[in-house]
């Protein structure tokens, strides 16, 4: 039996349905979250979701911390490491990029970085099939009430 | 107060040497064979040891009635014992009287010298002892059985040897044979647990006792000068455990003894009431009374002054004289200790009652005396648990081993940390007190507020001590319970809820508490007065900006280094931060946020618990637990979080500390927000930032400032105003600024006072004298003073004597130019009046006016540009309207304001009409809005708005800003506002003069007025 052969970052990152890049605000450290998805050209690429702004990606860090952690576990990266790190693109896999997706999603425009934490708080426990399903509905054009709808629920918003 | 130590003094064998068993346990037994230790056997000292207590009274003085006088009849006693040791102890006392009749002296607290018998025989009996088919050895013969002992103690070998084949436990004696081998003399027979040793009895043989025990009663009764005295254990919850392992027979020999004797002998309680007092003469040597009245007395007056105050924290009982005399006759132990050693201790199989009790109380007297404790009273709360002997008497001799863990984690570790923390006792004193009630473990809930008040307050407490430290301990603790209703308590050697979340809470990652704990610091430090910097690692994620930065730092290192640079000094450089005077940051207090984080944890634990009971259908008693724990913990993680960051640094200064009232209180914090509020408040009371109205010093500016600000290359000895702002943030002579307004004013003052020139960018410059404005070559010098600039690139600062301050200040105006010559009517568009007024003006000699062909043109020179028609055109006999800022501000100094319309012409314009309005306050406001323009697409756009509510849900301004860029060309704006103040509001000189402040742009207005005023408020003279 041999070893499977140890897939670098650039493969992990290829092969992530979603990823996470870290970035440098103002006001702090934010986070882009990415989907892979076919662009006008057929190709499968990691395009912008949304993005956590400094407050939120405060808010979201233990979601983001596991997140990174849970798909390091499963999916190898040749970094290893489940740290957050800045403008490097961290792979997520297809259980907890949706959950981030959601938030960065249910987060953007909140300012109440309470209320973001207990929302990260339900996403992190919200199941990852959930999760997809929700991420679906708010990536689609008329995804207001979808929204509006899981802000109450995940407590963004009272 | 007087402490006990100074009132009372133990007897020797309570301070000194092993508390043994022996000492306190009255073995009958034993002072028979003459083992037991002095205190039993010396009948000398057990005299001076024994409380002569009513009921033990009655019993010698009944015996000893029966046996001195001829007349009386034989009598069989049974004694049945209430509080443990006293049917043995009473069997000593007669045991010893018996023996001493003829000493006159002993014993005479219990019995009178007088009618004593003169001699007296004695046979008493330890059967607890015997085996089955040996009694006793005797060194000169072997008992077999109960008549085989009482022949041979009453008659001597020859009477044991007159029963013959008869000492056996199966073969009892007739009655002549009883009758034969008792003395003639005066009898005495003392017989001690006797059940017991019919526990080990065969049937058949346990009948021979029971049917002798019936023949002796019998044959006592008919004799003249003989008692019986039998002690009965039937009952007793000690025995328990004992008729347990002995399979029912102890209670069935038990029954049947009671049986026999029920019927033919009389029942005494050997101490009755009076349990304390025996237990203050076994343990101590000399009493003072005095002290004992003055305990009573204090205790009597607090609990009256308690119940009183506060009904609900004591039992009215307490306050009653019948208490205040069990305080004395218990003295120096509270009757609370006394009912709980008597009543729940007394219950446990292996306390050993009375020897238990007197050694409990023995173990607290020596540490009250080797630890030099001063207390006035001693109560279950000054039990020392973590004393070995405490803990061996209490815990492991009664088989309560398993509250070890409560004692060692509650009340020496929890009740002990809360005491440090309110620096006081009585957490350690409730949490005794509780635990020695909760060793029966009889019931679930053994005390409540009240109880626990009565069993530990000092007289010089208020009263409510007790339970409020009951509900600290209850939040901390983990053996602790409380009843559905929450007014019982218990300790139980179980884990509650609080343990089992300080153990879930070890497995809640770190990270994850201290992001949480984090949250909540950031949401209080949110806000608009500091732009929020959060958690930097370094200082270069940190902008050197003038804009006011607040930076919420993990600790005072990295805070320093964020105010101090805008990255880390190297080996070779350091980049100091330049904007020093606006940047602060907040660093919390390590031991503070390390009890906020630590609460996260436990909080992120009993969320899990919570969900896991629920999911468990738990009991709601559990899950209202857990739910006051979360709040408790709610409040405690936000109170703590916030108040960790207390630590506040600025650049080149000593670090501070954000002093009480400006941290959230201590006693829940819930809802608090608004960290900036008050850290910007603490930062004015501190002088450490400019607030509103507050200027620098104009010298300063001048001198110091302005000379290292950045020049302009196009005007020498220029300045730019931004780069004095600038240097304003990096001087270390400042302080913080929250905007730029303490420059600007100080800007605004050295022009008024001639210590600067300023120029705007279109190039009106003002000096002290007023403003030169104009084209180049048409620069004229007007009456008009700088009333605000922005600190911007294009302003410039000069010294008046700087070079290019002539260039700036040079006017076409100088005698040789014609001034404009106006026609008549175009002056009065500018005047907003008709030519018949301006014409009236010239007459007047108000306005100068020329002649030419036959025409009158009005002179634009100072006189026409301070002239104002002195009421409008339309204006009844009183009101005037004015179309000018002058004009305006001249009527609001004696005139009610009416109605008042700004009118912009210009989108940008617009945008200072509501701001302009603000100082104001009109309570009805009007938006007209008017646009006309050409669309990117072909069209045109029309838009009239007429009459709507700034405040309209449409936004009208928002929508004609919207609509106007998306047209190619704006042909036509105009949005007028109108005020109106219905009667009409007087004195409004100093809101207009903001409202002008509100909308000048470079020092030109915005936006023009028409303001209607009324009449003039005339002053009625005194007469």
């Amino acid at each position: 039996m041999t070893d499977p052969r140890a897939i670098t970052h650039e493969e992990a990152i290829r092969a992530a349905p979603f990823a996470l890049r870290l970035v440098r605000r103002k006001a702090g450290r934010a986070a882009i979250v990415y989907r892979r998805q076919a662009n006008a050209q057929g190709l499968d690429r990691l395009q912008r979701v949304a993005a956590l702004s400094p407050l939120a990606y405060q808010a979201a860090l233990p979601l983001l911390r596991e997140a990174a952690r849970a798909s390091t576990d499963r999916g190898a990266s040749a970094d290893g490491g489940a740290a957050l790190s800045l403008d490097r693109y961290k792979p997520l896999d297809s259980t907890w990029g949706p959950r981030v997706a959601c938030l960065a999603l249910v987060c953007a425009g909140l300012r109440d970085v309470e209320r973001m934490a207990l929302a990260a708080g339900h996403l992190r426990r919200l199941d990852g099939a959930l999760a997809a399903w929700w991420l679906g509905r708010l990536l689609q054009r008329d995804n207001v009430r979808a929204l509006r709808a899981l802000r109450i629920l995940v407590e963004a918003v009272q | 107060m007087l402490s006990i130590r100074q009132t009372r003094i133990p007897r020797p064998e309570v301070l000194q040497g092993e508390l043994a068993d022996a000492i306190f346990a009255a073995s009958f037994g034993h002072v028979i064979s003459a083992e037991a230790p002095g205190v039993y056997l010396d009948p000398v000292t057990f005299f001076r040891n024994t409380h002569p207590a009513r009921a033990l009274k009655g019993i010698v003085m009944r015996v000893f009635s029966h046996l001195g006088s001829a007349n009386e009849r034989g009598v069989s006693l049974r004694l049945s014992t209430g509080f443990g040791g006293g049917k043995t102890h009473a069997l000593i006392a007669l045991w010893h009287l018996a023996h001493n009749v003829n000493h006159a002296t002993m014993g005479t607290e219990l019995l009178p010298a007088a009618g004593r018998p003169e001699h007296v025989a004695v046979a008493g009996i330890d059967a607890s002892r015997w085996g089955r088919t040996i009694a006793v050895r005797h060194r000169d013969a072997v008992t077999h059985s109960l008549w085989g002992e009482l022949a041979y103690q009453l008659g001597g070998v020859p009477a044991l040897e007159r029963l013959g084949d008869m000492d056996k436990a199966d073969n009892m004696p007739d009655a002549g044979t009883l009758q034969a081998i008792m003395p003639q003399a005066p009898t005495l027979i003392l017989i001690d647990e006797l059940v017991v040793y019919m526990a080990n009895l065969p049937e058949l043989e346990k009948r021979q006792v029971i049917s002798f025990v019936n023949m002796l009663v019998t044959e006592l009764s008919a004799r003249k000068q003989a008692v019986l005295v039998i002690t009965d254990p039937a009952n007793q919850a000690a025995y328990e455990d004992e008729a347990r392992k002995l399979g029912g027979a102890l209670i069935d020999a038990a029954t049947k003894l009671d049986s026999v004797l029920s019927r033919q002998v009389s029942d005494f309680d050997p101490i009755g009431d009076e349990s304390a007092q025996v237990i203050t003469r076994r343990l101590f040597a000399e009493i003072d009374p005095a002290a004992a009245h003055q305990a009573s007395a204090d205790y009597h007056q607090a609990y009256q002054r308690v119940v009183s105050a506060m009904p609900d924290a004591l039992s009215s009982e307490a306050s009653t004289q019948a208490y205040a005399e069990r305080l004395l006759a218990c003295y120096p132990f509270h009757p609370r200790l006394i009912d709980t050693a008597q009543k729940r201790l007394s219950a446990i199989q292996d306390f050993n009652q009375s020897r238990g009790v007197l050694r409990l109380f023995a173990r607290i007297l020596r540490d009250v005396w080797e630890n030099e404790k001063d207390p006035e009273l001693i109560s279950a709360g000054e039990l020392d648990w973590s004393q070995e002997s405490i803990q061996a008497d209490l815990l492991n001799r009664i088989n309560r081993d398993n509250f070890k863990a409560a004692v060692d984690a509650d009340v020496l570790g929890h009740a002990r940390e809360l005491d440090a923390e309110y620096d006081t006792d009585i957490h350690q004193r409730v949490a005794s007190a509780l635990l020695l009630d909760s060793l029966a473990m009889a019931d679930n809930f053994v005390m409540d507020r009240r109880d626990l008040t009565l069993a530990v307050l000092r007289p010089d407490e208020v009263g409510n001590e007790p339970s409020q430290a009951i509900d600290r301990l209850l939040a901390v603790c983990w053996h602790t319970y409380r009843d559905a209703t929450g007014s019982r308590f218990a300790f139980r050697y179980e884990p509650n809820v609080n343990k089992i979340i300080e153990e879930r809470a070890q497995g809640v990652p770190l990270e994850d508490a201290e992001q949480a704990v984090r949250t909540t610091v950031i949401g209080n430090f949110q806000g608009r007065i500091f732009e929020l910097v959060i958690f930097p690692h370094e200082p270069s994620a940190v902008r050197d900006s003038a804009e006011l930065q607040l930076a919420l730092c993990d600790d005072l290192s990295i805070a320093r280094r964020v105010v101090a640079y805008q990255m880390e000094p190297a080996d070779t450089a350091s980049y100091p931060r330049r904007f020093r005077n606006a940047i602060v940051a907040l660093a919390p207090r390590p031991d503070i946020l390390k009890t906020a984080i630590d609460d996260e944890r436990r909080l992120l634990a009993a969320g899990q618990v919570l969900q896991e009971r629920r999911r468990a259908k738990e009991s709601r008693e559990v899950l209202d637990q857990v739910q006051a724990i979360i709040t408790e913990l709610n409040v405690s993680i936000r109170t703590n979080a916030l108040r960790a960051y207390e630590r506040v640094v600025l650049q080149g200064r000593q670090d501070l500390t954000l002093s009480d009232e400006y941290l959230p209180a201590k006693e829940g914090a819930g809802g608090v927000t608004g960290g900036q509020q008050r850290l910007l408040e603490f930062l004015q009371e501190k002088k450490l930032i400019y607030g509103v109205g507050d200027a620098i010093d104009a010298d300063l500016l001048v001198n110091t400032l302005l000379p290292g600000g950045v020049p302009d290359v196009a005007h020498e000895g220029a300045i730019r105003a931004s780069s004095v702002y600038e240097r304003a943030l990096a001087s270390e002579h400042l302080r913080l600024f929250y905007n730029e307004a303490p420059v600007r004013d100080a800007i605004l003052k050295a022009v008024e006072q001639g210590k600067l020139v300023v120029r705007l960018p279109e190039g009106n410059v003002y000096d002290a004298q007023g403003c030169v404005r104009g084209p180049e070559d048409s620069r004229q010098r007007v009456s008009l003073g700088l009333t605000s600039l922005q600190l911007h690139d294009d302003v410039l600062l000069a010294r008046p004597d700087a070079p290019c301050v002539a260039a700036w200040l040079k006017t076409d105006d100088d005698g040789s130019a014609e001034p404009e010559l106006l026609p008549l009517g175009e002056a009065a568009n500018l005047k907003h009046t008709t030519p018949e007024q301006i014409l009236q003006a010239v007459t007047a000699g108000e306005i100068n006016c020329l002649w030419q062909l036959d025409a009158p043109y009005v002179v634009d020179d100072e006189a026409f540009q301070s002239w104002w028609p002195s009421r409008g055109p339309d204006d009844g006999d009183d009101q005037a309207t004015a179309h000018s800022w002058a004009q305006a501000l001249t009527y609001a100094q004696e005139r009610p304001l009416l109605r008042m319309t700004l009118t912009a012409s210009s989108q940008a314009a617009a945008e200072r009409l509501l701001s302009a309005a603000h100082p104001l306050g009109a309570p009805d406001q009007q938006f007209n809005i008017a646009l006309g323009g050409s669309l990117r697409a072909g069209g045109e756009l029309n838009l009239s708005l007429t009459g709507a509510s700034p405040s309209d849900p449409l936004k009208p301004l928002h929508l004609a800003a919207q609509l106007g860029r998306g047209c190619q060309q704006v042909t036509f704006y105009q949005a007028e506002l109108t005020l109106s103040f219905g009667a009409g509001r007087a004195q409004m000189g100093p809101l207009l003069t903001r409202a002008r402040g509100q909308q000048t742009v470079n020092g030109e207005d915005a936006l023009t007025i028409e303001a209607r005023f009324g009449p003039v408020a005339h002053t009625v003279a005194d007469d």
